[in-house]
């Protein structure tokens, strides 16, 4: 047998890279297409690839009958009147898209606003805070590990479209919890270079960026592949669109539904302290959180994709600080501090603190709106998506 | 066997074609294998429901 022509293996592997190229680059755009189609109806959804991908966020942005809602465990808890579920019909003409589940701290948001990038400027966003999260000094690893994607990380680590110092200071804050990071050598090395920032750091970041991007651009298309297979998976309907007819709402009645129906929850055990015997240890620890530093964070991020954000926070649990020694001047340093910052950054706040001795505002004890609660919630986000009031 | 590789020899178009096949069914297999994102998150226990 006389051997193979010497390039036979070469011309055969450029042949077959070529085809699988090609048929990548089909069911790409053949997943991207029905996100496109379909990033509507998986608008309630709260599934892990919404959350820790890229693919169905960034579309969402794009829609102009989709408001996406950054927020935690309240946008998961079943309660009547969920934005998600309220807005589902399209009453208004909008969907809520929310994004987020049980824990997600302004670490794990910042990431998810950051990967988004430009498909943000000029997009209205809103992102519902939970008070308690900045009750504690330090952010809990479990919650950050348990909302963490790498890709999402790895888009902020290598973005092009945020300045070199926020990616800085958000590389100091992710580097807090080396565990997300086990095994991906490519986030590790650019956090660490990031967050180093000298001459030599620099030019070692300079040097992973190639790698870094090309990591991107694969989690980008497995986010697509797998955006494209759940939906087909899912077997969705094309009927599932905005009608033609937006019936409207009458907020009104909509409150005063909620006021009527609305079940307070049964008060937690509690151990009574006396009247602001906590007040010092509580302002504190909300001094020192660093929850502050990750939200400053999400604030630049906003400003630097040129975004259209609104903040709504709830109120805090009023009667239950009381109870627990911490007075209302102590707990006005939460709506004071937030206020100071949505000020400096300029960002429309919207703080539900005329409820915080309501405890019909809520669901349970803990930052779970209420159907009231999210009645209110509901008017302000579509107040704000109509552009009706000047928040 | 020697007769089907000479056969084989003598047509090299056909031969960058399965060759091409092979190396097309190795990426394929490297991609079902690693190509698939991970989108799952840690566990972790919840306290607050």
């Amino acid at each position: 047998m006389s051997p193979a022509h010497p390039r036979t293996h070469l011309y055969a592997l450029a042949l077959a890279m070529i085809v699988a190229s090609v048929l990548i680059g089909v069911a790409l755009l053949r997943c991207q297409n029905l996100e496109v189609r379909y990033v509507h109806t998986m608008a309630p959804e709260l599934s892990d690839l919404k959350l820790q991908g890229v693919a169905l966020q960034k579309e969402a942005f794009k829609k102009d009958d989709l408001l996406v809602l950054y927020g935690s465990s309240e946008l998961v808890k079943n309660v009547p009147n969920r934005a998600s579920e309220f807005f589902e019909p399209y009453p208004t003409g909008f969907r809520v898209f929310p994004v987020g589940k049980a824990g997600t701290v302004s670490l794990a948001i910042l990431q998810k606003i950051a990967a988004v990038g430009n498909d943000l400027r000029g997009r209205k966003v809103a992102l519902s805070l939970s008070p308690s999260f900045f009750f504690d000094e330090t952010v809990s690893s479990d919650y950050y590990d348990g909302n963490f994607s790498a890709l999402q990380a790895t888009e902020l680590a290598f973005s092009t479209e945020l300045s070199h110092e926020l990616r800085r200071d958000a590389a100091r804050r992710m580097r807090l919890y080396p565990d997300t990071l086990d095994g991906n050598w490519t986030l590790d090395f650019a956090l660490e270079r990031l967050a180093g920032d000298s001459l030599a750091d620099r030019l070692l970041y300079a040097a992973v960026w190639p790698l870094g991007k090309v990591s991107n651009a694969v989690g980008r298309a497995q986010d697509h592949i797998e955006a494209g297979l759940q939906i087909s998976a899912e077997n969705h309907r094309d009927s599932d669109t905005r009608p033609l007819k937006i019936p409207g709402i009458n907020w009104r009645e909509v409150i005063r539904v909620a006021n009527a129906t609305t079940k307070r929850p049964p008060p937690p055990r509690l151990t009574q302290r006396p009247k602001g015997s906590r007040d010092a240890s509580f302002v504190a620890s909300l001094t020192a959180a660093d929850e502050w530093d990750d939200f400053e964070l999400i604030l630049r991020t906003f400003r630097e994709l040129g975004a259209e954000p609104l903040l709504l926070s709830m109120p805090l649990h009023g009667p239950d600080l009381e109870t627990t020694g911490v007075s209302g001047q102590a707990r006005a340093s939460y709506g004071q501090r937030l206020a100071t910052l949505a000020k400096a950054y300029a960002t429309p706040l919207v703080y539900f603190q005329q409820f915080e001795d309501d405890p019909a505002f809520w669901d349970d004890s803990l930052d779970h709106p209420g159907v009231k609660g999210w009645a209110h919630y509901n008017k302000v986000l579509d107040d704000f998506f109509h552009d009706r009031t000047k928040l | 066997m020697e007769a089907s590789l000479k056969w084989l020899a003598a047509r090299p178009r056909l031969q960058v074609t399965l060759t091409a096949l092979y190396y097309f069914a190795l990426i394929a297999v490297l991609l079902l294998m690693y190509g698939r994102g991970n989108f799952e998150t840690p566990e972790f226990v919840y306290q607050e429901f």
